[in-house]
């Protein structure tokens, strides 16, 4: 597995789609923190960017990736070497080589005028962090999709639907759900409602660290009583890295059974 | 004595079209074995299934007496050569030769196949070689770690006369070495060249006839008599209770 991640990273660091994943993030990133009037607000509009756009490339990336790798995968599993072994490797190395891209185009716009606009250690922790695990999720997510839908073009339409269910569908259904049972205390529904989406506990996470979670009221203070705790930490870490494991082990699972 | 390739009981289905049904085939060590059959008679299905890219429903595979679904340590005996080699395409040619020898924990050997020319542009990325240049470091990765048996699937299809004259060369000569041949194509001109038997795929099964018994053509004078004999048996129907 070791091989394949090294051969697989090296190839996707000089690919032009990390480069340009790595420009439109920097420049963006760049845009975004020269312009703001604060760090939080930089934090707010950059949360929003990464949310929407990071999971939707790695969505499509991912499953695009797995598809072209067809024939590599054919000839690679004619040597002495295990599926899971090689594709573990190289989801890996997708998810590293995005990962890096991610963290070293947000991150130095964020060294460069973050920390001097007031921003704090532990929410660009909380920003980079979350961020790179929805990188991993998505990935592991596009994989799944890519190695049960034979069909490209279904594989493809399926990736755009987890995509947009989790980032538009699932809040929409929440928010429909609040203003139903608006009369009842939703709190802790709708808490665990958030961790059940990885793209909400990111958003979550994040907006707890800025000046704008007081905007959110009473579910804000309920917010931050729960996440800002050492348990509500280790139970959003817990949750994002079930949103990796469990598809990771159905995409194994469904790969050692597969005609290729 | 334990065979090269030996194969009991294989059956294969994709939903509920039955592929393979209760294949039996040997393929004895020294041996070219052509796999001839019509579109979707399960030629490139009985290939997958020995080099494990397929799970066979039930029946087993032993290659030099190692059962295919135990453990993936049997395919360092196997160089395979498919139709159309991919690979990651910002790799050059010496990092994925590279990758290749350390998975298989063997150094290529490029005196082996010096008529490739491999060494020309190691230094090349995948993503920019030609289609023959992608198929003659296919056919070195297949052949260069000096694996027992070569599986090929059609591997002349897609290369021009002068190519395919060369690559059939290197075939003659790996069969010369004594290694063990098994591969599926379309064009009886490869088969005539190499093989020792020919296996015709129909209705799921296996038939295999010596190479000596289809030349023993009962009109000799026929130039055509070989491609008669190969579609005579290519149409014949299954024998009763097969």
């Amino acid at each position: 597995m070791g091989q394949i991640f090294r051969y697989c990273f090296w190839d996707l660091l000089r690919s032009r789609f990390i480069l340009a994943y790595f420009g439109f993030f920097l420049a963006g990133s760049m845009g975004i923190f020269r312009f703001s009037p604060s760090a939080s607000a930089a934090f707010g509009a950059l949360l929003s960017a990464v949310i929407l756009l990071a999971p939707l490339c790695c969505q499509i990336y991912g499953t695009l990736y797995f598809y072209q790798s067809r024939g590599f995968h054919e000839l690679m599993f004619a040597q002495p070497i295990g599926r899971i072994p090689l594709c573990l490797g190289q989801f890996l190395a997708l998810s590293a080589a995005l990962g890096l891209a991610f963290l070293m185009a947000v991150g130095i716009p964020m060294a460069a005028y973050g920390f001097s606009a007031g921003g704090d250690v532990r929410l660009l922790m909380v920003f980079v962090g979350g961020g790179l695990l929805l990188h991993f999720i998505f990935l592991a997510l596009a994989f799944l999709v890519a190695v049960s839908v034979e069909d490209r073009l279904r594989g493809f339409s399926t990736s755009l639907v987890i995509w947009l269910t989790l980032v538009f569908g699932y809040d929409a259904l929440v928010m429909a759900l609040v203003m139903k049972f608006s009369d009842y205390p939703l709190e802790t529904p709708v808490l665990a409602a958030m961790l059940l989406n990885p793209v909400d506990l990111e958003r979550v996470l994040v907006l707890m660290h800025l000046d704008s979670a007081a905007l959110l009221g009473y579910t804000g203070a309920s917010f931050q009583k729960f996440f800002g705790t050492v348990l509500g930490t280790w139970v959003s870490l817990g949750a994002l890295l079930m949103w990796i494991i469990a598809p990771l082990l159905l995409f194994l699972r469904k790969l050692t059974r597969k005609d290729w | 004595m334990t065979l090269p390739i030996r194969i009991d009981g294989l059956c294969k289905s994709y939903g509920r079209k039955s592929v393979l049904q209760g294949l039996d085939l040997r393929c004895e060590p020294g041996t070219v074995t052509a796999v001839l059959g019509s579109n979707g008679s399960g030629k490139s299905t009985l290939i997958r299934c020995v080099l494990g890219l397929n799970v066979p429903e039930t029946g087993t595979i032993k290659v030099f007496g190692e059962s295919v679904s135990a453990s993936p340590a049997y395919r360092r005996h196997i160089g395979y050569m498919p139709q159309h080699p991919s690979f990651p395409e910002n790799l050059t040619v010496h990092e994925i030769l590279q990758l290749v020898s350390r998975t298989r924990n063997v150094a290529p050997d490029f005196n082996h196949c010096a008529s490739l020319q491999v060494e020309a542009y190691l230094g090349q990325r995948w993503k920019t070689l030609s289609g023959g240049m992608k198929q003659r470091v296919n056919a070195f990765l297949a052949m260069a770690f000096n694996p027992s048996i070569l599986i090929l699937d059609e591997p002349t299809a897609s290369l021009d006369p002068a190519s395919r004259i060369k690559f059939m060369e290197l075939v003659k000569a790996e069969k010369q070495r004594g290694k063990t041949l098994l591969f599926s194509t379309h064009l009886l001109e490869d088969i005539r060249e190499v093989a020792d038997y020919l296996v015709f795929l129909r209705n799921g099964k296996a038939h295999r006839v010596s190479m000596q018994r289809m030349m023993e053509s009962p009109n000799s004078l026929n130039p055509h008599a070989f491609e008669q004999a190969v579609a005579v048996c290519l149409e014949e129907p299954a024998p009763r209770g097969a």
